[in-house]
């Protein structure tokens, strides 16, 4: 053989595997959909492959477009494979509630959990059955107000990252309507959360509209609606509380952990366990404990689990309506006292029916990190019964021209843009506040809301962040989707879908234009003679996103000129009672020890206030700032736009079916020659 | 006309083989052939350039650079367009993976040509 020749062999060869490899490889994943009968298996216990925070948020998206997603409430076998308990399965075909195939649906759902870490879903044609529940996707309504503090903050995160949309509810929102009437918060909601805190009702105004709130909450749940508490919001619903606001769940705790002989004494034993606890599972079998307990395979979920402990109810004298999940166990590394160690042994998770409703309370705090988001998320599809329609449908039916929405996305970048620097001189001087040491949370005189000052201001930037990123992507989404309306503009269904996801986007900037109104007055002064600060009256309510700058210059102004000094001075008494109190302990005199006694007095005195509440009060101000007149609006905003990016992903996959992978790519650099960031993002 | 000597068959079989089992655990893993196989692919599909490159260099005797990149490049090229293709999310890739088969051909042609006048 010449030269020539075995060149041009070996130049074939290699080729000829290529091209064999190629159509090959290509041909068993491009198989076309055969519409049989499947059901997609997600083995939450398979810790390694899945993500269960994600597979949840996935099932969510799914429960959004009408997927019938089934819940094992028993182990399972099928094609050689057991599955136990609190197994997620859907069943196809179906046809989604935008028309969409199961074939489409389903492989946009493989497709997304391979992004999404949830790596295996086992698919099978073998038909088998199980007793389970059908999914209904719980339409959460969480309170949000003065007593929910920046734990109503933590849980949102929590509900965000498992795909649970919130629409946040204040005490007007609740007492004002019936909780039937259409239109009212309730009325859209089949789960009613309350949060952490105080005792919520002290948000109510005193007399007949804090009984319609109680009223309204009953009567939702006594027609079928669910409840999840959670420390405080816990404590309101036990009938052996002394502030049995709601009498929903037969049992007691231990209250008097908190009751005191002398104001010198107080309250203080139960901090001393702040922090993460040891709970034990008495119910495996129960929904909402699916995956913890003795038998558990994710790590850290078995036999015991930690969770974060914040002064919650130590529930016993559990009635009949009531179930035990969970006792807590243990303390992680807190030293308690003997008044509060009758903890460890207490009910820590009890489940209730109330008529026709559904309860579960938690005296521990499952939305913090850790262990406990699976447990919350099967909290509340346990209570979710009755099946509501989204709150986060487009209200009109016109999108937005591309040069609307480039407006609305110069003004929001613009917006962050002067908001950030303003955030970022918030945060600093914060931090220089929580290193003055003066907001322990263990101490009787630590001024507790420093931290939360920070914590918010945090947040708040990354959520500015989010709602940046969003503006830019949904303006790159606008165009693709564009792009794709003249390839299937004979396609009513596709069309459709587009038209809907333009909707969406619409309606997300047209909130950032149009912010509705939030009905808490930020005041002067308050009882504890705090103040005056400097007013914020109808005229700085923010109407649209470019307003909130001005909310935002105002808290920079409020932690700077007021927050910092007053931080500052009172550190110079609570050094001085710090130096008394090792002198106590060091060198006791009567003397000394009066004084000391006497200066706690005066500092924690509760009428008239003395430093340490007027401080307080002093930090609340500017955290209603933070709370209602800012980031109520960013939640608002970020959950709509988790939605929009919902609907985008599913309708961009439809699409790209239709059209093909390489039409897709063409509308896809179209909208990048438009918006190269967009493409990023 | 030269031997290819044993060393370079075995280094080339073991890369395939190799690629071949990266491959194979990534399917299983995964529990489907996608975008995750291009790790495994891409040791595999070398592994073919390269032992093509040795046989080539076997039968005639003569070394190229520019064939040897160019069934380097070909190659992955072909990984790359085989664990996107897989996708119909990812069109964008799927052409930057031709475009990298392509300059992979036309590296190689010239390679070949180059070779030939030699």
């Amino acid at each position: 053989m010449d030269k020539v020749k075995k060149i041009k062999v070996t130049m074939m060869t290699s080729f000829l595997i290529a091209f064999i490899l190629l159509t090959a490889f290509t041909g068993i994943n491009l198989q076309a959909a055969d519409n049989e009968a499947k059901t997609y298996i997600i083995p939450m216990e398979d810790w390694i492959r899945n993500e269960d925070i994600n597979a949840i948020r996935l099932v969510n998206v799914l429960l959004e477009e009408d997927v019938p997603v089934y819940w094992a409430l028993e182990p399972f076998m099928v094609g050689g494979s057991s599955y136990p308990a609190g197994t997620f399965y859907i069943k196809s075909p179906f046809i989604t509630r935008k028309g969409v195939s199961s074939d489409v649906t389903m492989d946009w759902f493989m497709w997304q959990a391979k992004l999404n870490r949830v790596w295996r879903i086992d698919v099978t044609s073998d038909s088998f059955t199980v007793n389970s529940k059908q999914l209904v996707l719980p339409r959460i309504v969480m309170f949000y107000d003065t007593s929910t503090y920046e734990n109503a903050l933590v849980h949102y995160l929590r509900f965000r990252s498992l795909g649970f949309k919130v629409v946040l509810a204040n005490a007007i929102d609740i007492y004002s309507k019936p909780w039937n009437q259409p239109g009212s918060v309730l009325s859209e909601a089949n789960v009613f959360v309350m949060p952490g805190g105080a005792l919520h009702f002290w948000s109510f105004p005193y007399g007949k509209r804090r009984a319609w709130g109680i009223g309204n909450i009953t009567q939702f749940l006594r027609n079928g609606g669910g409840y999840v508490g959670v420390c405080a919001g816990a404590t309101e619903t036990l009938q052996g509380s002394p502030y049995h606001y709601l009498d929903i769940v037969n049992a007691s705790y231990r209250h008097e952990w908190f009751q005191y002989a002398s104001e010198l004494e107080a309250d203080w034993d139960w901090r001393t366990l702040i922090g993460p606890v040891y709970i034990k599972v008495e119910q495996p079998t129960h929904p909402v404990m699916f995956g913890y307990g003795s038998s558990a395979v994710r790590p850290g979920y078995g036999p015991e689990t930690t969770i974060y402990y914040y002064g919650g109810p130590a529930m016993h004298t559990i009635g009949s309506n009531a179930t035990v999940l969970a006792r807590y166990a243990g303390p992680v590394t807190q030293k308690d006292t003997p008044k509060v160690n009758d903890l460890w042994g207490s009910a820590s998770i009890v489940a209730a029916d109330y008529y026709q409703g559904k309860v579960v309370v938690f005296g521990p705090h499952p939305e913090w990190p850790g262990p406990g988001a699976r447990l919350y998320a099967q909290a509340l599809y346990h209570v979710a019964n009755i099946a509501k329609p989204s709150r986060l449908e487009p209200k009109t039916f016109s999108s937005m021209s591309e040069a609307d929405i480039s407006e609305r996305v110069t003004a929001i970048r613009a917006t962050v843009g002067q908001i950030k620097p303003l955030l970022e001189e918030t945060t600093r001087v914060a931090a220089k506040i929580v290193n003055l040491r003066v907001g322990d949370h263990y101490h009787p005189l630590g001024l507790w809301y420093d931290e939360s000052v920070l914590s918010f201001a945090k947040e708040l930037y990354s959520q500015l962040n989010d709602a940046q990123r969003y503006t830019v992507k949904f303006q790159y989404e606008y165009t693709k989707l564009n792009a794709l309306k003249s390839m299937v503009q004979n396609d009513a269904q596709l069309s459709n879908l587009i038209d809907y996801a333009q909707n969406m986007i619409s309606s997300f900037f047209n909130l950032t234009a149009n912010l509705p109104k939030e009905p808490h007055t930020i005041a002067v002064t308050d009882w504890t003679g705090s103040g005056p600060f400097e007013p914020f009256d109808s005229q700085h309510e923010p109407t649209s996103f470019e307003m909130l700058t001005h909310v935002f210059e105002h808290i920079n102004n409020e932690t700077s000129k007021v927050l910092y000094p007053y931080a500052l001075n009172y550190s110079t008494q609570f050094r001085e009672y710090e130096s008394l109190r090792i002198q106590n302990q060091t060198a006791y005199t009567p003397q000394v020890n009066q004084t000391l006694c006497d200066l706690y007095l005066n500092m924690s005195a509760s009428w008239p206030a003395g430093p340490l509440y007027r401080g307080m009060y002093t930090f609340r101000h500017t955290l209603d700032l933070m709370q209602y007149k800012v980031d109520y609006h960013l939640l608002n905003i970020l959950t709509l736009a988790d939605r929009t990016m919902e609907i985008l992903s599913y309708v961009d996959f439809a699409l790209a079916r239709a059209v093909g992978s390489f039409n897709y790519a063409f509308a896809e650099i179209q909208a990048f020659l438009a918006h190269p960031e967009g493409a990023f993002i | 006309m030269q031997k290819m000597k044993a060393t370079d068959a075995i280094s080339g079989l073991v890369t395939i083989i190799a690629g071949a089992i990266i491959t194979g655990f990534l399917w299983w893993f995964f529990g489907s052939f996608g975008f995750w196989e291009l790790p495994g692919l891409l040791i595999l599909l070398v592994g073919i350039a390269e032992v093509l490159y040795k046989v080539f260099i076997a039968q005639t005797n003569q070394r190229s650079a520019r064939l040897h990149g160019g069934l380097i490049i070909m190659f992955i090229g072909f990984a790359s367009y085989l664990s996107f293709s897989a996708h119909i999310m990812l069109g964008v890739y799927q052409i930057i993976s031709l475009a990298i088969i392509a300059i992979g051909i036309i590296s190689t042609a010239i390679g070949m040509m180059t070779a030939r006048k030699a």
